[in-house]
């Protein structure tokens, strides 16, 4: 006697291929359109969206900054040749510094790179203000005690700084101002 | 007599050094306007780093200035080896000897070497020799 079987339901074979391909997409890590952060080997931090760089906005890892001041996080402590070396940075400032700066605190965030392995510095702003829009020759009237500004950026380190493609370790220092980081350290591979 | 910079002897003002490393003084925390910016330094190389330099130490310590009042970053290596004298490709590696130290001294007018600006302003320095640091130093241009 021969037995029916729902065509619209995978026998015990299709179960098995269907199951298998679940496995495999969940291993890969087939895009989401949500760009949920995961945290890979030695804890660094995975977009399954690729960040573009530069960029100004708050992200997920933005560090946080409760009083005025420069702030910044690595996206790993090493990188692979080709990958961008990903900065995360927060900045808050007071009255004083926003007139000092004349509202342009960008273009006083400076990152430096001190290579360990060969010789050489890198350096730039976050914002190097263009020649046709120069800063007001005036400085603007000084804010009230409470004003307070916050900004973001999130750079890739090797194409800001235009890091050579040799490996080698670095220090990493940002400054603003009166405000600097911590010597930060990194890798490139 | 005046001090002549730049110069590479030791001095009454070089720091102390007793371990691999490199390490600066300032001759003041603040300086005037034509004053020279003094900064004495020491640097001690072990064997492995004696070996990356190619014996070269003072075109791996690089002095960097970062303004606090302006936005800028100067910086300069103690040396800058010119092309006309290239550093040996070919250079046999230096045997690993634990015991190997080689001592250097540097005293510059920062002011002078970094071409730093007139006008006034607080500037934090560091100075770096591939693997060792110096900690963030703080000086002021009147």
């Amino acid at each position: 006697m021969r037995r029916e079987t729902d065509r619209s339901f995978p026998g015990k074979a299709g179960v098995v291929a269907w199951i298998a391909a679940l496995v495999f997409a969940l291993h890969i890590g087939i895009p989401t359109a949500q760009g949920k952060k995961s945290a890979g080997s030695g804890g660094r931090m995975k977009s399954e969206i690729p960040m573009q760089f530069p960029s100004y906005e708050e992200v997920p890892m933005s560090p946080r900054l409760d009083k005025p001041g420069i702030k910044v996080l690595l996206g790993a402590s090493s990188f692979e040749a080709n990958e961008p070396v990903a900065l995360y940075g927060s900045y808050l400032f007071d009255g004083p510094f926003y007139v000092k700066c004349r509202g342009e605190a960008s273009t006083w965030i400076l990152l430096t790179a001190i290579a360990r392995d060969i010789q050489g510095v890198w350096t730039l702003p976050v914002l190097t203000k263009p020649n046709l829009a120069p800063i007001a020759p005036t400085p603007p009237p000084l804010p009230e005690p409470s004003f307070r500004q916050y900004g973001f950026f999130n750079l890739d380190l090797r194409q800001h700084l235009q890091l050579p493609d040799q490996p080698s370790r670095y220090w990493l220092i940002v400054s603003m101002g009166d405000y600097k980081t911590e010597i930060l350290s990194f890798e490139l591979k | 007599m005046r001090m002549q910079f730049p110069s590479y002897e030791e001095l009454p003002m070089s720091p102390n050094l007793d371990k691999p490393g490199v390490k600066v003084l300032l001759g003041a925390a603040s300086f005037r306007a034509n004053e020279p910016v003094a900064l004495y330094g020491a640097v001690v190389s072990d064997s492995a780093f004696y070996d990356k330099c190619r014996g070269e130490e003072f075109t791996w310590v690089t002095v960097i200035a970062i303004a606090r009042d302006r936005p800028g970053v100067w910086s300069m290596p103690v040396v800058t080896k010119p092309n006309l004298a290239p550093i040996a490709p070919t250079r046999p590696p230096v045997p690993y000897d634990p015991s190997f130290r080689h001592r250097g001294f540097f005293n510059l007018d920062l002011r002078q070497h970094l071409q730093l600006p007139e006008q006034p302003s607080r500037y934090w320095l560091i100075v770096s020799m591939g693997d060792y640091k110096t900690e963030i130093l703080s000086f002021e241009l009147k």
